[in-house]
């Protein structure tokens, strides 16, 4: 594979015509990349701009997007998570408080619920878009930014309600959090955590043989996606891979689980209630589940397995989210 | 004439409906794993059956398959020398005699037996159903029962060789749906079982398992022949025996006991192992049942006094989590409520925090799962066939892609080109593998009687370019392999004790099959005994079987997965060489739901106790 001289948006987006933001993006996951192919345990992931690699095969790495951390917590010693309590973990990851930077929404997935006067859940949008991607948005051209909110979230979004008092784009602004949501807020959802996560464990310290012995350093997580990446990565490696994250470079929702949601009459729901609103499919970066308004009953009206759909998270557990990577040998080597 | 033409039409029209490829994931795996087809695509509606002539073909050279010496059974732990604990082992529970005798057999350590009968029972009034629940009590078989048989059957089978042992037994055992629970204890008690699949029962939660929704196939729930919405049942009960006559005639037994304290029978199935030298075996032809997890736990405090034996050297490191080469060690909580059950998060540890949510009576029982699964054999090996031909394969050799074994259940991982019946044949070879690793030879105790494992090691195949990512075992069981859940500790949280027979004349390996042969019902009683359902049984089925892209993107698992959504239609990304892949379409279920329950198998005191008195 020749260098890569230019990295692309996230599923190709177009938000904006001002050249210069594409040009901004590119240097974003650039500069991401070198960061941690150069760190300090600069090893097997390569940065695609600078390493010429042949490509033996591409993974997308997949992970469930319903937050593993409310089922099993973690901790010294392990607190008790609600591994025998669906529906209070549901609720839990439902109500989490995305004003804060710490939320229990941390598989790079995140949703928030519309429900109706009567409490019913009306629709669920489930989004992968970074924090990033809207900050070097809203720095090249705020009014593209304004206009995806709008197109996306509320017509009734102002460009003053997007900015904190110094005037930068603000991430916790009320149409993300409270009143609606566009991207993560979740900090560690990030880019650069994602590019760390693959980067961290490419030259491991002590070295591993197979996964089960890589597990007392690996142990220590609570998520799905970091032993996701974190294994898969130095599994990769230690089997003389070169690894990175293919272009373009972005989180996605792979696939969702359609079976099992029920009409109030008992037939199967169709599965086109689901909706790709921004990405593509494969590259799906919003999605939303929504009973069409033709109809004389809403999401909380229908079952999911059998139980109601009380919850937000009984959907967004029915999510696949994925990163798209690839691995090789070293041209030369 | 008039059905002929029935038939016809419908083939065409399946033909039709399966080469409409679904857009969304069609799209969705083209882009995310950027492989290019080298063949086209390829779609095949299996509903008709084949010829017999050319189905025989295929099947015939099951016949040949023999069965080898080193089975199950033969090896006696007790035979070998000065048993001893596990040096740095994890401090195990102890089940005394008593709790032994408490536990029903076929939980742990499972029936195993050749010849089974189910039951299925409505109950009349609850008086006569607890007069019916007195009466069986003494017949349930224990842990302890089972235990001692097996014990003594392998001392017996050591001083006769391969002769045969002239030892039988019969079991016994029972497990009740939530409506049998409340009705018998109460419907407080029915509603304290936190299991929220038994809280609604299998007939609810079927489109959820992807299982047929049309209201003329067989496999929708409203046809099921037992289980369904009207037909649901309030207890099973499963005769096990060695002995055909015995078989049947406490069978009978407990049907008029039944009769006579108002009880209903909905339904009964028997379950047969396959003839011959295809014991054992599945009826696609292939060895079933290799892949159970150990348990961890000991059965006195006398060292090395295991429930599941332990054969790995002392020296070898993975003595800490294998039982033998490749059977992972799994603590007992995920088997029987309450008890230490497996962390999520660390290898070879227990949950600190032990499951909670039941009635305290049903301590130490189980949730036992039944599906009756029809196999539509002529189909399966149809597309075998057609397959095989396109890719200029041998059918055998395709169909094992699908399965990840050869038909003696020789893993491709280690045998990758071609059957290779010995090492089927070898348990202390045949599951010992990994799927991202090379794997390394395992260090055995001396094991009186064994020459070694001198098959060649497992390599590497992360890229599943031998064992394709949506073969069956590599679905249900990934071993070392990362999930979409993370960690492969998580991996041991999702294991079940599966306890299935087959039903039906089998007609692999037959020389001559008649259409009406061809033709008639057979399939596996699905059994399997966990404590949650939701994440252990339909985990499995529902997310990583039924999934194309779960635990990796690659297809569905071609064997027992189902794609609810219209159409049915399930896909493979067959490896080719070079690492390139072509994608083909399965127009059709092979494996199809007929009948099932949610149960639960408490305990003896818990029958008399909670549910008798």
């Amino acid at each position: 594979m020749a260098l890569t001289t230019k990295f692309e948006t996230p599923a190709f987006l177009r938000d904006t015509d001002v050249a210069e933001f594409y040009d901004n993006w590119s240097n974003v996951i650039k500069d991401e990349i070198d960061a941690e192919t150069t760190g300090q345990n600069g090893g097997a992931f390569y940065n695609p701009a600078l390493t010429e690699v042949t490509v033996q095969a591409k993974k997308t790495l997949i992970w469930t997007g319903f937050p593993r951390r409310v089922i099993s917590p973690g901790g010294t010693p392990p607190a008790r998570g609600l591994r025998d309590d669906k529906p209070a973990a549901y609720k839990q990851a439902d109500e989490t408080d995305r004003r804060s930077a710490g939320h229990d929404q941390d598989e790079y997935f995140e949703w928030y619920v519309h429900r109706n006067s009567a409490g019913k859940i009306t629709r669920v949008t489930f989004v992968t878009e970074l924090r990033a991607y809207y900050k070097t948005l809203f720095d090249a051209d705020p009014d593209a930014v304004l206009s995806i909110y709008r197109k996306h979230v509320s017509p009734d979004v102002e460009l003053a309600d997007l900015v904190n008092g110094s005037g930068a784009y603000d991430f916790f602004n009320r149409w993300n959090t409270t009143d609606g949501i566009l991207h993560y807020t979740r900090s560690i959802n990030s880019l650069e955590a994602a590019v760390g996560l693959a980067e961290q464990l490419d030259n491991p310290d002590p070295p591993t043989n197979n996964n089960f012995d890589a597990d007392p350093p690996f142990g220590a997580t609570t998520t799905a996606v970091d032993p996701r990446v974190d294994y898969d990565v130095h599994m990769l490696v230690r089997n003389g891979k070169y690894v990175t994250f293919a272009d373009p470079v972005g989180i996605y929702i792979v696939d969702w689980n359609n079976t099992g949601i029920t009409l109030p009459d008992g037939k199967p729901a169709p599965a086109s209630w689901w909706k790709i609103k921004r990405g593509v499919s494969g590259m799906a970066l919003r999605v939303e589940y929504q009973v069409p308004q033709s109809r004389d009953y809403v999401v909380g009206d229908l079952k999911l397995g059998g139980h109601p759909i009380r919850w937000g998270g009984q959907l967004a557990e029915q999510v696949t989210v994925g990163i798209p990577a690839v691995a090789g040998v070293k041209k030369g080597s | 004439m008039a059905k002929k033409k029935k038939k016809k039409a419908l083939k065409k029209k399946t033909a039709k409906k399966t080469s409409k490829k679904s857009p969304r994931k069609k799209s969705s795996t083209k882009k995310s794993t950027g492989k290019k087809s080298r063949l086209r695509e390829m779609s095949f509606a299996a509903s008709s059956i084949p010829k017999v002539s050319s189905l025989v073909k295929t099947l015939a050279p099951f016949s040949d398959y023999e069965t080898r010496a080193l089975e199950g059974i033969d090896i006696s732990p007790e035979s070998m020398p000065a048993p001893k604990d596990v040096p740095g082992g994890e401090n195990e529970p102890v089940y005394s005699d008593k709790d032994q005798a408490d536990i029903q057999g076929n939980i742990i350590p499972g029936f195993n037996k050749g010849m089974q009968e189910f039951l299925f029972f409505r109950f009349g009034k609850r008086g006569g159903a607890r007069k019916f629940l007195r009466w069986i009590l003494p017949y349930i078989s224990t842990m302890e029962e089972v235990l001692k048989f097996r014990q003594l059957f392998r001392e017996r089978r050591l001083k006769l060789g391969r002769g045969k042992a002239f030892l039988s037994s019969t079991n016994v055992n029972v497990a009740f749906s939530r409506n049998g629970i409340a009705l018998l204890a109460g419907r407080k008690e029915a509603a304290a079982f936190g299991d929220a699949s038994f809280q609604v029962g299998l007939a609810e939660r079927s489109t959820y398992l992807g299982d047929p929704t049309a209201r003329n196939s067989k496999g929708s729930a409203a046809n099921w022949d037992v289980g369904g919405p009207d037909n649901e049942a309030d207890m099973i009960v499963i005769v096990a025996s060695d002995c055909h006559e015995h078989l049947e005639e406490l069978t009978a037994l407990t049907r008029k006991q039944a009769e006579c304290n108002g009880m209903e029978l909905l339904f009964r199935q028997s379950g047969r192992t396959l003839p011959g030298q295809l014991r054992g075996h599945e009826h696609f032809g292939f060895k079933d049942g290799i892949s159970q997890p150990g348990i961890r736990g000991k059965l006195s405090d006398a060292p090395g006094d295991y429930i599941t034996p332990r054969f790995m050297a002392d020296d070898d490191h993975r003595r800490l989590y294998f039982a033998k080469p490749g059977q992972l060690l799994v603590w007992p909580g995920q088997f029987l409520l309450g008890e230490p059950r497996q962390s999520l998060d660390q290898f070879i540890k227990e949950d600190p925090h032990r499951q909670e949510n039941f009635p305290d009576w049903a301590k130490r029982g189980s949730y036992l799962v039944v599906r009756r699964l029809n196999q539509d054999v002529p189909a399966f090996w149809e597309f075998a066939g057609k397959c095989a031909k396109q890719l200029g394969l041998d059918p055998t050799d395709f169909a094992s892609r699908l399965v990840g074994r050869w038909p003696s259940g020789a893993p491709l991982l280690r045998s990758p080109d071609s059957e290779n019946e010995s090492l089927g044949a070898d348990e202390f070879a045949n599951n010992h593998f990994l799927f991202d690793d090379d794997t390394e030879a395992a260090g055995l105790k001396e094991i009186p009687g064994y020459p070694g494992d001198n098959f060649p090691q497992a390599k590497a195949d992360f890229l599943a370019s031998v064992c394709p990512h949506f073969a069956h075992i590599r679905k249900v069981n990934p071993r070392d392999s990362v999930t979409d859940l993370g960690k492969p500790d998580d991996n041991l949280a999702r294991m079940i004790l599966r306890r299935g027979i087959p039903f039906g004349e089998a007609i692999v390996g037959k020389k001559k099959v008649t259409r009406k042969e061809a033709e008639e019902e057979r399939g596996l009683m699905f059994l399997c005994y966990c404590t949650s359902i939701e994440d252990q049984f339909e985990f499995l089925q529902r997310r990583w079987s039924n999934s194309a892209t779960q635990p990796n993107l690659g297809g569905h698992d071609p064997i027992i997965g189902q794609n609810g959504g219209p159409g049915r239609e399930r896909f493979i990304d067959f490896p080719l060489p070079g690492g390139e892949s072509t994608r083909i379409s399965i127009g059709d279920d092979f494996v199809m739901p007929t009948g099932g329950g949610y149960f639960f198998a408490p305990t003896i005191s818990a029958i008399r106790d909670a549910l008798a008195k």
